[in-house]
């Protein structure tokens, strides 16, 4: 035996000596998953499937036509997180102000559940006064003086339920479709559906005020089971507006673009071998993050806006605000951005303090999104994208009729407690009629007698208006075709124009 | 009790029908057979089989009687069908005590059963399906006729014209001489004012607490929506149209101009003037279809970085947005949307650098219904091209330098519903004037002001106090 031969064959000895059964697993599995893969994916000729016509992983933020014609190309969503009080805002009801003070009938507390009121509690009279506005003769409070001048551009939606009610779970079944973690917020379907307009920005971005993130945490911008890169990109109103987004001292722009080329290179040799889309939904995301370096501290910027633009929405720069936020939405939307959520938390007026208050802490609340909400309807008409924008703005439930009486006993403040059985939001734009009021309450608010209104059909309605229809869209998952209205929705029609 | 049991057997009938009209047939097919040598072993079978079917036909006019009590059916087809299938029944009874008997009568009988079960069927089955339902694949259906366009909408009879056509095309085919269900009938006047045995279902004066309107209204799933959900449903355009008239007062014999008419029932008749069936474009597309734009010019213009997309999945109409193009050179660019002229219909150039110049290239993209431009270049040099631009619908020049006296000449635009001109030098004044001259709603000058109150930028500390 020649030494040559010789130290071959001790490299063969040593190789199979070296592949382990580790190994040995690792790559069966490999093969197994590629077979299935090749299943599930490959010769898929199921027309019906969507799914698999929409996503495509190499350019998934690519954008596509929706389905039909839709009237509205962006929307802008406004979750007043905490939920804001119905009965001070929207919902004008005289005969519960004659029953103030007085304790609660027990029909509306049989077989009831409370977040909070415990035994009997007493009927709470609307605490701001209201009056009727525009040429539909909406109802408004005074706790809304700017937003009364523009009920004319919108349909006030007095009768949604939902059968939730704690903050969490609520926000969920409002932007998710599901009280439980793990789907995908109609940002992302909104996303998946349509990409982004824009090749610089993502499709979906999400801005917070008031202090805090929702309660439901990132999820309710989360992209579930849909791929990464449909999911919400938090953006701030004050300093950098995305974490990191400036390059490193000593890394200049030059370098940066040769790390991502590099890593890029990696990434789609790892894609060779494994075939997971997630690789080149990552590759698409240092592209855009790349991108967004440059066109993300441009549009956040708000301060070429003119004085008079600041003026109207009550902006500060380089403060975190609504107003601020609002502006930061009508900029994006602009830019191409399908989808925009605020989130401004600070509702939740249980009466525990001054700043919960309905009668304190709420006016607040509604003085800091009063003006800049109303410039915004107002900013995107005078720039002619109302008619192409959807605005939404609302809470996660409504706030009982009765006030609040933690443990049994009297809170120091006026407050009333979360209700899931009716409450109001109102949309406008994007195709939306103008002027309307949909459905109503009993006489004390407390639960809906006309035109009853699921977060389900919100958001068929949202999607509808994208050019969507809720019950196609669609995306495989664990073996069957998931929906954002699951097995529900209806389109409101009466607030369509 | 006797109405359940009614119901209970008689929704038994259509199952129980297909026995006798299987089993006879096969009866007659065998004893047809079994003339020939080599099939006469099966002669036998013969009478079975006729057995068989006599006692299934009996069954089937018991069930079907019972059905014709408990269903509003028109009353001459259901005797018709009644007295065909009583008659069949007969048949098949004398053809069985025939069949032993006497050989040459019996021959006749049994082709005279098998003429008699196709009728009998075939009057069934016009009860069920509608009496077109066997010729409708000649093309001569006329349950769904296309609703025609009027000449001219206001000479036009309020219901006969307009109001009938979408009775007739929408409500007929369970609610007329054919077939009454709910026991309402909706092809006359006196019918539809009498209602249905729920009811009155029009309300002259009152639209909205007319029975006929909250029908289609409710949730296509609810069960007393109308139509049923499974039949094609009436446009918006249609269920507004037949508001009107009730609210109106439910007219006949009376011409559309003798009555008031709100503006958006105007814009809905004028649609109708025009054979628009869905009505007014509001979406901004047309009507007529489209053959696919060239795929070469698409890719020429997506590898500018003009986003170019179908209007909607199947549509060939095209938007294109200059969001992220290309501005080194602008001119070559906006000339690659020439090839496409047919299928665009949105262009958004957002600030994309275009100058006058650019806008004669623009003015031959004569299917544009929708068009923002906001590129400061711009200025009343460029408004004779875009007058060429007849089928506009929507004018975006916030930024531009267009003056009032540029926009004033727009008016011939008879399409234009708004003009945005937030941003351009025209003054507070011309703006007046400016949305006077123009049709109410057109124009849009902006500059909303949202005043500052003492309460957007001070807290309340205590109750009922500032």
């Amino acid at each position: 035996m020649t030494s040559l031969e010789h130290l071959l064959k001790k490299a063969r000895e040593e190789y199979l000596i070296q592949s382990t059964r580790r190994h040995f697993l690792k790559e069966s599995a490999m093969g197994l998953g590629a077979l299935a893969f090749g299943s599930l994916m490959g010769c898929s000729t199921d027309s019906k499937k969507a799914s698999s016509r929409l996503f495509d992983a190499a350019n998934p933020l690519s954008p596509k036509s929706p389905m039909f014609p839709g009237k509205a190309r962006a929307v802008i969503y406004l979750h007043m997180a905490g939920a804001p009080s119905q009965l001070e805002l929207f919902d004008y009801k005289p005969e519960l102000q004659k029953l103030d003070g007085q304790d609660c009938p027990p029909s509306l507390l049989e077989g009831k559940r409370f977040a909070f009121i415990r035994g009997v509690p007493k009927m709470m009279g609307p605490q701001a006064t209201f009056n009727q506005y525009g040429q539909s003769g909406a109802w408004v409070s005074n706790y809304l003086p700017h937003f009364s001048t523009i009920v004319d551009e919108a349909a006030i939606i007095k009768s949604v339920t939902t059968d939730q009610f704690n903050h969490a779970p609520a926000q969920l079944m409002m932007h998710t479709g599901s009280a439980r973690l793990g789907r995908p917020s109609i940002g992302s379907w909104v996303t998946y559906g349509l990409g982004s307009e824009n090749q610089n920005l993502p499709g979906f971005v999400v801005l917070t005020s008031g202090g805090n993130n929702p309660d439901a945490g990132k999820s309710v911008w989360g992209s579930g089971f849909l791929p990464s890169v449909y999911q919400g990109v938090q953006c701030r109103s004050e300093g950098d507006p995305v974490l990191f987004i400036k390059d490193p001292q000593g890394i200049d722009r030059d370098i940066r673009r040769a790390s991502i080329d590099a890593i890029n290179e990696i990434n789609k040799q790892q894609y060779q071998e494994s075939q997971d889309p997630e690789i080149l939904s990552r590759i698409a995301q240092y592209e855009m993050a790349y991108k967004m370096q440059i066109s993300v501290p441009e549009v956040m910027n708000i301060n070429d806006e003119p004085d008079s633009i600041h003026e109207m929405y009550g902006t500060k720069p380089g403060k975190a605000s609504f107003a601020n936020n609002a502006l930061l939405a009508r900029k994006l939307v602009e830019k191409g951005v399908r989808f925009v959520q605020l989130f401004d938390w600070g509702w939740d007026t249980h009466g525990d303090g001054p700043g919960t208050a309905v009668d304190i802490g709420l006016i607040n609340k509604c003085r800091s999104v009063d003006k800049a909400m109303t410039a915004l309807v107002l900013d995107l008409k005078q720039r002619g994208l109302l008619e192409e924008t959807l605005v939404i703005w609302g809470g996660e439930f409504g706030r009982t009729p009765m006030r609040e009486n933690r443990e049994g006993k009297t809170m120091p403040f006026k407050g009333r407690d979360h209700h899931a059985e009716a409450f109001t939001i109102w949309m406008a734009g994007g195709g939306i009629k103008g002027g309307v009021t949909h459905g109503e309450t009993d006489e004390v608010g407390y639960s809906i007698t006309k035109g009853k209104v699921e977060p389900f059909d919100v958001q068929a309605t949202i999607l509808n208006q994208l050019g969507f229809d809720h019950e196609k869209m669609t995306y495989q998952f664990q073996g069957r075709p998931f929906r954002l209205t699951d097995v529900s929705g209806r389109v409101i029609e009466d607030i369509i124009a | 009790m006797q109405q359940f049991l009614s119901e209970f057997i008689g929704h038994f009938h259509p199952v129980i029908v297909h026995l006798p009209i299987g089993i006879l047939l096969l009866a007659a097919i065998l004893y047809w057979l079994s003339l020939k040598k080599r099939y006469s072993a099966i002669r036998p079978a013969v009478r079975i089989s006729l057995l068989l079917g006599m006692l299934s036909a009996f069954a089937a006019t018991i069930s079907g009687y019972l059905l014709s009590t408990i269903d509003d059916y028109d009353q001459g087809m259901i005797s018709r069908h009644q007295w065909f299938g009583i008659v069949t029944t007969i048949i098949s009874a004398i053809a069985y005590y025939l069949e032993n008997k006497n050989q040459k009568q019996f021959q006749w009988i049994i082709l005279l059963l098998v003429i008699m079960i196709t009728l009998t069927g075939h009057f069934g089955g016009s009860l069920t399906h509608g009496e077109d339902y066997l010729t409708s694949a000649f093309g001569n259906y006329s349950s769904e006729q296309k609703i025609k366009p009027i000449a001219n909408v206001q000479e036009a009879m309020v219901y006969e014209d307009i109001i009938q056509p979408i009775l007739a095309n929408k409500c007929y085919s369970c609610h007329s001489s054919r077939k009454q269900k709910g026991g309402l009938r909706l092809d006359d006047i006196e019918w539809i004012l009498k209602g249905g045995k729920n009811g009155k279902v029009v309300k002259p004066g009152d639209a909205g607490e007319s029975e006929i309107i909250h029908r289609t209204q409710l949730p296509r799933e609810h069960e007393d929506h109308m139509p049923p959900k499974e039949k094609t449903q009436p446009s918006k355009m249609q269920i507004q149209l037949l508001k009107w008239w009730i609210a109106i007062g439910a007219p006949t014999n009376k011409k559309v101009k003798e009555f008031e008419q709100p503006s958006e029932v105007k814009e809905l008749l004028l649609a109708l003037q025009e054979g628009k069936e869905s009505g007014i474009e509001s979406l901004y597309i047309p009507n007529d279809p489209v053959g696919p734009a060239s795929e070469d010019a698409i890719n020429a213009l997506r590898v500018k970085g003009v986003v170019l997309l179908p209007v909607a999945q199947n549509s060939n109409y095209l938007s294109a947005n200059f969001i992220n193009a290309d501005t080194l050179s602008t001119s070559t660019v906006i000339a690659l949307l020439l090839p496409i002229k047919n299928q665009l219909i949105w262009l958004k150039l957002d600030e994309f650098p275009v100058t006058d110049n650019d806008l004669k290239t623009i003015s031959q993209l004569s299917s544009l219904t929708k068009l923002q431009i906001g590129s400061h270049t711009i200025s009343d040099k460029g408004i004779p091209f875009l007058k060429d631009l007849k089928n506009l619908q929507s004018l975006n020049i916030v930024g531009t330098t267009i003056s009032s006296t540029g926009v004033i000449q727009l008016k011939s635009m008879d399409r234009l519903r708004s003009i945005y001109l937030f941003k351009t030098p025209a003054s507070e004044k011309e703006c007046k004037e400016l949305i006077e001259a123009f049709p109410s709603g057109v124009i849009d000058c902006g500059g909303y002001i949202v005043p500052t109150l003492i309460g957007d930028t001070t807290e309340v500390k205590t109750a009922k106090g500032d």
